[in-house]
């Protein structure tokens, strides 16, 4: 299936919307995307969201012969695939030009930047060592493959624990997790994508959404650790114009948030592995937990996100705004300058709730009932002006014109 | 780098090892009109890196890129990048000259460079293929088949907006101490294959120098960063370097080019005068 193209009206919009310094989901411009990590039963198993956009990595080992040119090193394969399941124009199967720059850009920024030890991986020198493969399959696409999978991609790294190995004279032996604690992988340091993309008019916004990537014009893409080193570094054109130099300008925004985000995942990988380590039971942050239950479809979401310019002013009248609606809503204070329309969970109908549906209630058919009555009435007013108009027409144009509705009907 | 090199490097007087200074370029050697049933070709040497380019066109979309431009008003531009199989100079052989990751993205890459410069309103419904072959592997052979596909554009008369350069700065040694007064502080320009593999980090810039002197004016169409760490701080700096090292082959092919149409429109500005 084709890619829909986009109209002028929605691509002027979103121009006007960047002018504006304002976005479509009520973000700053240099503001990014709540992320989520939930972990699988397995290790190095993990769904990472960024916003609505979603990536499944999975890390898998096997032992394999080391490349000859590095006989002392294990290997690292990273793999993205983008399947119809994430937006309908992929094609399943096939290396797409989008495909291979993911895949070059998460190579670039893992694999170039020599991130994981790979020296420890191998076993026998030039005969046997760890070949690690990282698959990471993209769910749901709303901008911005590159950071979730590099967030994915790391994370299950991260998480990923490799079977302990002993090795006598001729042979060794892979010890399966219940004779020796597996081992995780030795990581030097920890490199994440941040994209930017740039539009018409110079302004530079971070992680955009998928419409936003339709319209903006370069596109920018940083690999960049914690200690503020550069591991990998693209910048292109999307479209035929030129704009401004944007890398000095935003680069320490940049490495301000892989700060933030490589801490963020460091902790949600210590949480877990440490639930792991004590084998309890841990009921947050697997993967039954992102799935929501509030929702019907995983997709759809009553949050409506709302964008105060300033919340403090707002306060006093938060208590007015509470009485209009209806109870079984709560708005939640996210971040300063933005809250969520949030319905209550107990008042739900999967959890016992009143049924919110108006579908075949007898309520609905009143209503209905007595839309058609307004509706009969309108007609008649109406008839009532033509005729009116048909009479006057006759004798006299002026007064037909400066006849009014009101004048009727009095 | 070991400790033992940089005794070298020291003993070098701040040379490198091919014995250039930090912000010199290789030796360049420019052929343009190599083939006969091209519309534009050009063959370009940077040192031991060595590439040739054909172009074909504007002609009738034809193939995978018309059917999948096939709503496109405006002109197509298809690129392919190819390695030969005996570029490299260790030996060793590639398996496939092309379809492999890193050919694909240099193939879309070369055409985003290139839809920057040609001037694709002239040629509604049009298509032009750029074919680039690099023979022998030595550092930079991307920015170099940049520079290559631009000459055989020249070549071909197809009108572009300005040349679009390519150049790498790479920083040898990224974990050295922090030497301001050294030269290599800064990067150098036009790594060679040593340079590029040596644990630091390199930079390959297409700019558009224009023919403004200020080398820092150039307008960077794309970047990319490969190797291992730089810190944010030395970004800069590299980046400005690439940049100088854009005007200065820009300088020097705009030169080539010159000489090169003096040479071959001679004769006919000879019949012209004797028509006259």
């Amino acid at each position: 299936m084709r890619e829909v193209i986009l109209s002028h009206c929605e691509k002027n919009f979103v121009n006007k919307a960047i002018d504006k310094e304002t976005r479509l989901d009520g973000r700053q411009l240099l503001e990014a995307r709540p992320v989520n990590i939930h972990f699988g039963s397995n290790w190095g198993c993990c769904i990472v969201s960024l916003g609505r956009t979603k990536a499944i990595a999975q890390v898998s080992c096997d032992i394999q012969k080391p490349k000859a040119s590095r006989p002392n090193e294990g290997m690292l394969h990273i793999n993205v695939e983008l399947n119809p399941m994430a937006a309908p124009f992929f094609e399943a199967g096939r290396q797409s030009d989008p495909s291979v720059q993911i895949n070059r850009q998460l190579e670039r920024c893992l694999k170039d930047s020599k991130c994981i030890d790979l020296e420890s991986l191998c076993i026998v020198a030039d005969k046997k060592a760890w070949n690690l493969r990282v698959d990471i399959n993209i769910i749901n696409h709303d901008g911005n493959l590159v950071d979730c999978a590099s967030i994915a991609a790391l994370a299950a790294l991260m998480h990923f624990h490799r079977p302990d190995v002993s090795s006598s004279e001729e042979e060794i032996i892979i010890h399966s997790f219940a004779e020796k604690d597996p081992l995780p992988l030795t990581i030097y340091h920890h490199p994440v994508c941040i994209s930017f993309l740039v539009f018409e008019n110079g302004n530079t916004i971070m992680d955009p959404t998928y419409l936003e990537e339709k319209v903006g014009v370069a596109q920018l893409t940083m690999g960049i650790n914690s200690y503020r080193e550069l591991c990998s570094l693209d910048f292109n054109y999307l479209t035929r114009t030129s704009v401004a130099d944007v890398i000095p300008t935003i680069s320490n925004q940049a490495a301000n948030y892989a700060a933030e985000l490589v801490s963020l995942i460091k902790e949600s990988v210590r949480q877990d592995v440490e639930a792991r380590y004590k084998k309890e039971v841990k009921n947050f942050g697997r993967f039954e937990n992102c799935i929501a239950t509030d929702k019907l479809t995983a997709m759809f979401t009553d949050k409506i996100p709302i964008k105060l310019s300033s919340w403090g002013k707002m306060d006093d009248r938060e208590d007015e705004i509470m009485e209009d609606q209806k109870e079984n809503e709560q708005i939640i204070k996210i971040n300063k300058n933005s809250a969520e329309l949030l319905l209550l969970k107990g008042d739900l109908f999967g959890n016992g709730g009143v049924n919110t549906w108006q579908n075949d209630s007898s309520s609905d058919d009143e209503e209905e009932s007595s839309d058609e009555v307004v509706m009969v009435e309108e007609t008649k007013t109406k008839c009532h002006v033509l005729d009116d108009i048909e009479l006057s027409e006759d004798s006299e144009e002026e007064e037909t014109q400066n006849m009014t509705k009101d004048d009727i009907q009095t | 780098m070991l400790e033992g090199d940089q005794d070298q490097e020291e003993d070098q007087g701040g040379l490198r090892n091919d014995g250039r200074r930090a912000a010199e370029l290789r030796k360049i050697r420019v052929r343009m009109g190599v083939f006969g049933q091209a519309d534009g070709s050009a063959y370009l040497e940077q040192g031991n890196t060595k590439i040739l380019v054909a172009v074909y066109g504007p002609h009738q979309p034809r193939g995978s890129a018309a059917r999948a431009g096939g709503k496109n008003v405006g002109g197509i531009i298809n690129c392919q990048y190819s390695t030969a199989v005996f570029s490299f100079s260790a030996g060793e052989r590639k398996r496939r000259p092309r379809g492999d990751r890193k050919s694909i993205e240099k193939s879309l890459q070369l055409r985003r460079a290139m839809e920057s410069i040609i001037q694709l309103d002239l040629y509604p419904r049009s298509q032009i293929d750029v074919f680039v072959e690099v023979l022998q592997i030595d550092g930079s052979e991307y920015c170099v088949a940049v520079n290559a596909a631009t000459l055989a554009l020249i070549d071909a008369g197809i009108p572009i907006k300005d040349y679009a350069i390519g150049c790498t700065a790479s920083l040898i040694d990224s974990t050295s101490k922090n030497d301001e007064d050294s030269s290599h502080a800064a990067g150098v320009v036009d790594a060679t294959y040593m340079e590029e593999c040596s644990p630091g980090a390199t930079l390959s810039i297409i700019a558009l120098p224009g023919s403004s002197n200020d080398a820092t004016k150039g307008l960077v169409v794309v970047a990319q960063g490969a190797g291992q760490r730089l810190h944010l701080s030395r970004l800069e700096a590299l980046r400005n370097r690439a940049l100088c090292g854009c005007r200065d082959i820009r300088n020097i092919l705009d030169r080539a080019v010159r000489q090169h149409l003096t040479v071959h429109s001679q004769p006919s500005f000879s019949t012209l005068h004797v028509i006259d």
